[in-house]
């Protein structure tokens, strides 16, 4: 799924000191593996938030798999966010006091398929197999898990409805390098299963050395932090 | 999906929602358990008196002299005289008359002295007569009929022989042992205040002032009795179109200050004296409500602080901002509807538990049955308060959806 950013301008309304993000022409072709890295506080996760469509843009355009996010209503943009987009965050990537189960279910639940049906059941069981995650975790409320097994899940749950976009907001930095390289390749190879595009995003240089294509964030954005 | 969220995050936060529904069954049983009460209250009273046409005693308010000869509440000023009794009873328009004559107690129940007439023409609820569950009617100076909950209550039998105290305490150190009395019969329950009395003759009631020497032995062997002085009359007319008639001749009468009233117009002036209390108690209960509802929406508004991060994460999956909203507010009704059964069953045990406390305390009869339309709508009017009280959590938490 393809991204295109166009003479984006981005600031909060309680930030009047000036904008978080400006950015001219920027894009991301389908397929890609995109790494982004930058400091914290640079406008990394609002970039996201605006590709997610969480955020509108100030000024500017926004275009996700050649639609313009900017033109459609909040509910349109939610649809489309939870049928096409997978997300994962470094931490609270999953209601606590939900089951590993009732979490992934609660993505299929708001994407547009609604399928909550049998193969809904199969496929996450699949997922989790695949993710290495014990079935004797799977109706456990997900507080009891570790982070490394959070971690996963959340992956599953960013996969269970097969999106064109993961994008993926500094998810291995609770992880040991280890464990964290482990994280990448699953992720690339989910990524490989389903077709995903990724966008990932970390203040860690050092991870680029996975990816096809990398760029810091202060590259193309015009407001330097 | 959407049902088992709500659930599960309450479920999650077990310390604070218990605290909160705690809070909101106290306040709903109280204000469920005052409507309840006062309304039965209302229907007791209503229920005592039936079919009588004047109540008369001696000059005293209007309803004080309701009070203490139907209700057995508070004490009467002054007795009226035979005489007096006798020139009512001999009225033309008079169809029949119940003496009264009460000061004694048994055990903390009241002594009724009456005749025979009781038996015949007291109604209570609907034009419902006194009947008998074992025995007869009192016919000897000591004999006595009990009340249902008399009976029950100091488990008495029939042929069982009891001392009567002059006084109305529990105890009183006046106790009349020489003569003791005889049960001759038992009523049926009538959920008025006649379950908690004791009755006898007129003749029973003058045994025990009479002093010991002078009368016993005359009276008991039904030597020409009169008594000086009873304490009020039930009077049933001949045609009821005479009832002001009679009212005003009894209050007009030279030879001796006697009051005669309406049951139903009293009654009215009781709900009158009543109903500021019972605002008052209405008011006093909408409050704690209120409070209890304050509390609940303090409490969502501050687990909107911890729950940032879920909420961030739900709109991250795709739930809108309605979606989170009515999340928030479903809580908020769980949270009432488990408090609103809690309080419920809570009211209908207490009151199980209480009936017979307050029937034997205050003479008023307390069903339990609590499921009426007044609790539809006091459940409506708290259900709704509950809405608006989740809505500053609501509100705010809809601002923080917006502008991520």
């Amino acid at each position: 799924m393809s991204i295109h950013l166009k003479n984006l301008e981005f600031c909060y309304p309680k930030n009047p000191c000036g904008a978080t993000l400006k950015i001219d022409s920027w894009s991301v072709h389908e397929g890609e593996k995109r790494f982004i890295w930058g400091d914290s506080g640079t406008g990394k996760s609002t970039l996201l938030n605006l590709i997610a469509g969480l955020l509108t843009p100030t000024v500017g355009e926004v275009i996700v798999d050649n639609q313009p996010l900017y033109s459609m209503t909040s509910t349109q943009r939610d649809k489309f966010r939870a049928s096409n987009i997978g997300y994962i965050f470094q931490r609270f990537n999953l209601i606590n006091y939900l089951s590993v189960i009732d979490n992934i279910k609660l993505a299929a639940y708001f994407s547009k398929s609604k399928k909550l049906d049998d193969t809904l059941e199969k496929r996450i069981e699949d997922l989790l197999e695949r993710l290495n995650i014990s079935p004797f975790l799977w109706q456990q409320p997900v507080e009891k898990l570790s982070v490394g097994q959070q971690q996963r899940i959340a992956i599953a749950r960013a996969f269970i409805n097969q999106p064109r976009l993961l994008i993926a907001d500094e998810p291995t930095s609770s992880l040991d390098k280890n464990a964290a390289d482990k994280f990448i390749k699953l992720l690339f190879a989910l990524c490989q299963t389903f077709q995903s595009t990724l966008l990932f995003v970390s203040h860690d240089e050092q991870l680029k050395m996975h990816f096809d294509s990398a760029q810091s964030l202060s590259s193309f954005n015009q407001v330097q932090g | 999906m959407f049902f088992k969220i709500a659930c599960q995050s309450l479920r999650a936060r077990k310390g604070s929602v218990l605290i909160s529904v705690f809070a909101i069954t106290v306040s709903m049983m109280v204000i469920i358990g005052v409507e309840h009460i006062s309304k039965q209250a209302k229907n007791s009273f209503a229920s005592s008196v039936s079919g009588i046409d004047l109540i008369v005693g001696a000059r005293t308010s209007q309803l004080n002299l309701l009070l203490y000869s139907v209700f057995r509440i508070g004490s009467p000023t002054n007795n009226m005289s035979w005489q007096s009794y006798q020139n009512i009873e001999q009225n033309k328009a008079v169809a029949w008359t119940i003496p009264l004559s009460l000061g004694d107690s048994h055990q903390g129940y009241r002594v009724l002295g009456t005749n025979q007439n009781y038996f015949v023409h007291f109604r209570y609820r609907d034009n419902q007569a006194l009947a008998f569950a074992e025995g007869r009617e009192f016919q000897g100076t000591y004999e006595i009929v009990l009340g249902a909950s008399v009976a029950k209550k100091l488990n008495y039998q029939l042929q069982q022989s009891i001392i009567i105290a002059h006084g109305i305490g529990k105890t009183s150190f006046h106790q009349h042992d020489r003569f003791p009395f005889r049960v001759v019969g038992i009523l049926e329950p009538t959920g008025t205040p006649i379950d908690e009395t004791i009755h006898t003759s007129l003749k029973g009631i003058e045994a025990i002032h009479s002093s010991a020497s002078k009368s016993a032995n005359s009276l008991f062997n039904g030597g020409n009795f009169e008594p000086s002085a009873i304490t009020a009359v039930l009077v049933g007319l001949k045609s009821r179109m005479q009832v002001f008639g009679m009212q005003r001749q009894i209050n007009t009468n030279r030879s001796e200050p006697l009051l005669a009233i309406l049951p139903g117009v009293a009654l009215a002036e009781l709900w009158q004296a009543l109903a500021i209390l019972e605002k008052s108690l209405r008011l006093i209960s909408i409050v704690v409500v209120v409070s209890a509802t304050l509390g609940l929406s303090a409490m969502l508004l501050s687990s909107i602080d911890q729950r940032k991060e879920e909420i961030k994460l739900l709109r991250m999956v795709g739930a809108s901002p309605f979606f989170i909203c009515s999340l928030i507010e479903l809580e908020a009704v769980l949270i009432t509807l488990i408090s609103a059964l809690l309080a419920i069953f809570g009211v209908y045990f207490s009151l199980f538990g209480a009936q017979q406390y307050i029937l034997s305390a205050y003479g008023v009869i307390i069903d339990n049955n609590i499921f009426t339309y007044e609790l539809v709508a006091i459940f409506i009017g708290i259900l709704l308060l509950t809405i608006f009280a989740a809505l500053p959590a609501t509100i705010n938490t809809f601002r923080k959806v917006k502008f991520t």
